[in-house]
């Protein structure tokens, strides 16, 4: 009777101790692995059928919506479920690196050179030779510059879609009242139209940024430095004499135009809205940037936007050189769904029809990736032409060599705008920042030997 | 076999088997907490330290490089700068933190109209999320169309606008300023609340011996509130040092490198340049001063264990 009642007694004690275990093992269980089920919806390739395209917010809303529209319109003509997901270009590189890593890819995402030259080795991109020798065929060929940043070992691995290029903005009027009929042909006369032409401190000459966080002066100053004979790497793409003559007359001449009090006081604090912002607001004559200030004028200032002349960067004594860059490109990803990629890079010869990529360009900015387009209406607009005929002939980002992950490391270091705030901000001569800029480049192209 | 045998063989097992089963329940409840710790914290730790020693970059595979990231950081032409301002950033506005916190404590522990009100928004700029607190100063400071500009000029305090952010020996005061501003609500918090643990007994005490308000502020309340102290101090030097999103948002580093910190450093090579060996082994070099500082209050908290018990 004892046994039985103790038996009984523990039966009841065992049985609710596992049965509190259980439920709380489920319980724990059910709460960690509700993000996990929650979030697997979120990651793509573990989303089911729907496809996964990631694409960039730009400048021009307009065009990423009409985008948006003719994927949806190409989803449903296929009969397919697509996610399209729209966010600044910093945040899809950002969710692309973990994407890589985690083994997640989209189907479809939008690629701009500097990811193009980031993921090329992670062996990510599909190879898309095919359908780039088609589309160039059927547009009449692509401009150079683009080639030449997507083919490697004689393969296309992404689409190029648009290119841009950093241009010269500036107020036509106040250099045409200062006397000055013509933009600026060499840097000396642009220092000089703009020290004639400011009126400080209510406009100041030129805005280009003296801090890192203004990237935009970086392409300026590489501009300049190439048109002064220097360069950082050879044609090889190998790291080149960088404490030569001519990058020391490059630096010279970069502190002496500081000196001619021609740039705000507060670009050394400048980001990289900090040019745009200047110009909008009316303060500065010269600054060098993509086509957003014009986009900004056309929405919120028409009738400053006549009063903004566009020009090529200014040429100095061994050249002129004007960039071109990928802004926009798509590439199918390397997903292992066969299904998936064919669709993949059905979406994007359909973003090249004629309707949807001439349509696309009218509301954009920058300049198309191929060659059939120059007799849209859109580039009778001189502002516009600029542009398009800067990425025909620009240089890619590590000049005069091809673009490679050892240069877009070094000049994500902001090198020549550092250069230029040790001399002006730190009161270095140009000797000892070419030294420092002569050290950041052996150490970066050292570990890429 | 006697029954008497039986039952108390039973009563053995059935002890043995409660402490048994106690010993299970004990651990199974804790397997959640520690698959927890291990995943969110042991591993990630542990894949950092390895990566350090890597030559990882993303979406490309790993070979073990030995210390060569280490020195690759050290060798960093701003290293020794970026300590000096990280340490800068963290001791002075700590301090000023501490000493605004305090006196905020001391304002709002008296009674006064509107005191519950003053107390909410006192603590206003803690919830503020920091790229939010970072884009408003921001702007605030900003040299073409800012706040502080816009009224010394109008004041006629300033002939010429001020380039803070631009401004060599501005732009760490103006960083400094945010951070402070952001941060010294929670001493305040501490303060009032270690405050409000002192007994009146104490005060009255000693303002019948004869005790002034400074008396009493640093012989009463200064002794009682320096546990609370420690542990602010402690845990605000460690988050300060940490600070990156207000210097990235306000200066990225600049004028030249004036306000460049080392959180800075590691976003740059592990976020922009994909380079997460070296992110990783920049990381890694701030532990030890981080861990001492942990070392230090884990053991102040134990010991105050200990006197309670």
């Amino acid at each position: 009777m004892l046994e039985k009642t103790m038996g009984t007694m523990l039966t009841r004690r065992g049985v609710a101790r596992r049965t509190l275990l259980k439920t709380v093992g489920l319980g724990v269980g059910a709460i960690s692995l509700a993000p996990v089920i929650s979030a697997c919806g979120m990651i793509p390739g573990l989303g089911g059928d729907k496809m996964t395209v990631w694409t960039d917010a730009t400048f021009a809303p307009p065009s990423d919506d009409f985008q948006t529209e003719q994927i949806n319109k190409w989803a449903k003509s296929k009969n397919v479920e697509v996610e399209v997901t729209r966010e600044t270009g910093d945040n899809v590189r950002q969710k692309l690196q973990a994407a890589i890593e985690s083994k997640q890819l989209p189907d479809v995402t939008q690629v701009d050179d500097g990811r193009f030259t980031a993921f090329y080795k992670s062996g990510i991109f599909v190879d898309h030779s095919d359908m780039f020798a088609e589309i160039g065929k059927q547009w009449g060929g692509w401009y150079p510059s683009g080639q030449k940043i997507v083919t490697i070992d004689g393969k296309q691995w992404m689409m190029p879609y648009s290119l841009d290029s950093s241009l010269m903005l500036y107020r036509q009027d106040i250099l045409q009242a200062a006397g000055f009929k013509e933009p600026p042909k060499t840097w000396d006369e642009l220092f000089d139209q703009a020290k004639k032409a400011q009126t400080p401190p209510n406009i100041y000459g030129v805005g280009f940024q003296v801090n890192k966080a203004g990237t935009d002066a970086e392409t300026t100053y590489n501009l300049m430095m190439l048109s002064y004979g220097a360069s950082i790497v050879n044609p090889d793409g190998k790291l080149g004499n960088v404490k030569s003559p001519e990058m020391l007359a490059f630096l010279n001449r970069l502190k002496s135009s500081w000196e001619m009090g021609i740039y705000p006081p507060g670009v050394t604090g400048w980001d990289n809205a900090g040019n745009n912002t200047a110009l909008q607001d009316e303060k500065v004559v010269f600054i060098q940037n993509p086509a957003s200030p014009l986009v900004w004028f056309r929405t919120n200032k028409p009738d400053m936007l006549p009063k903004i002349g566009v020009s090529g960067a200014p040429a100095g004594p061994k050249g002129q050189f004007n960039t071109a860059y990928i802004r926009d490109g798509f590439a199918v990803l390397n997903t292992g769904n066969q299904k998936r990629m064919d669709l993949g890079k059905d979406l994007i010869k359909f973003l090249y029809t004629k309707d949807v990529y001439t349509g696309w360009m009218n509301l954009a900015f920058p300049a198309p990736a191929v060659a059939g387009m120059e007799d849209l209406a859109i580039w009778k607009d001189p502002q516009r032409k600029g542009f398009l005929e800067a990425v025909k002939t620009g240089v890619l980002l590590g000049h005069p060599g091809p673009p490679t992950q050892a240069y877009s490391e070094f000049n994500n270091r902001q090198p020549l705008i550092s250069a230029m705030a040790r001399m002006v901000v730190d009161g270095w001569t140009p000797e000892k920042a070419l030294d420092e800029l002569a050290q950041t480049a052996e150490d970066t192209f050292s570990k890429y030997k | 076999m006697s029954v008497q045998s039986a039952v108390l063989r039973h009563t053995k097992y059935r002890d043995m088997t409660a402490r048994h089963k106690e010993w299970v329940l004990g651990y199974a409840m804790l397997v959640p907490a520690f698959i927890f710790i291990l995943g969110l914290v042991a591993y990630p730790a542990a894949w950092a330290i390895y990566l350090a020693f890597t030559d990882k970059v993303i979406g490309q595979t790993e070979h073990f490089v030995g210390f060569k990231n280490f020195a690759f950081i050290i060798g960093w032409p701003d290293f020794g700068h970026m300590i000096l301002n990280t340490l800068m950033l963290a001791v002075v506005g700590v301090g000023i933190k501490a000493f605004v916190g305090l006196s905020m404590a001391l304002a709002l522990n008296e009674q006064f109209f509107g005191r519950t009100v003053v107390r909410a928004l006192l603590f206003l700029p803690w919830t503020v999320p920091a790229f939010v607190a970072g884009l408003i100063w921001r702007w605030m400071y900003d040299d073409q169309n800012g706040l502080f500009n816009w009224a010394l000029l109008n004041l006629g305090v300033i002939s010429q606008p001020i380039s803070w952010l631009g401004d060599i020996h501005w732009a760490m005061p103006a960083v400094m300023s945010v951070v402070i501003w952001k941060g010294f609500p929670f001493f305040a918090i501490a303060y009032l609340a270690g405050m409000q643990a002192i007994s009146s007994e104490q005060y009255e005490a000693a303002e019948v011996d004869g005790a002034n308000a400074w008396h009493r502020f640093f012989y009463i309340t200064v002794p009682s509130l320096r546990h609370v102290m420690l542990v602010t101090v402690m845990l605000s030097l460690i988050w300060t040092a940490n600070t990156f999103d207000i210097v990235f948002i306000m200066t990225r580093g600049g004028p030249s490198n004036a306000t460049e910190v080392f959180p800075m450093l590691i976003y740059d090579q592990g976020i922009r340049n994909g380079r997460i060996g070296e992110a990783s082994a920049a990381a890694m070099l701030a532990v030890p001063v981080f861990a001492g500082l942990i070392i230090i209050l884990t053991r102040y908290l134990g010991d105050k264990d200990e006197e309670r018990v």
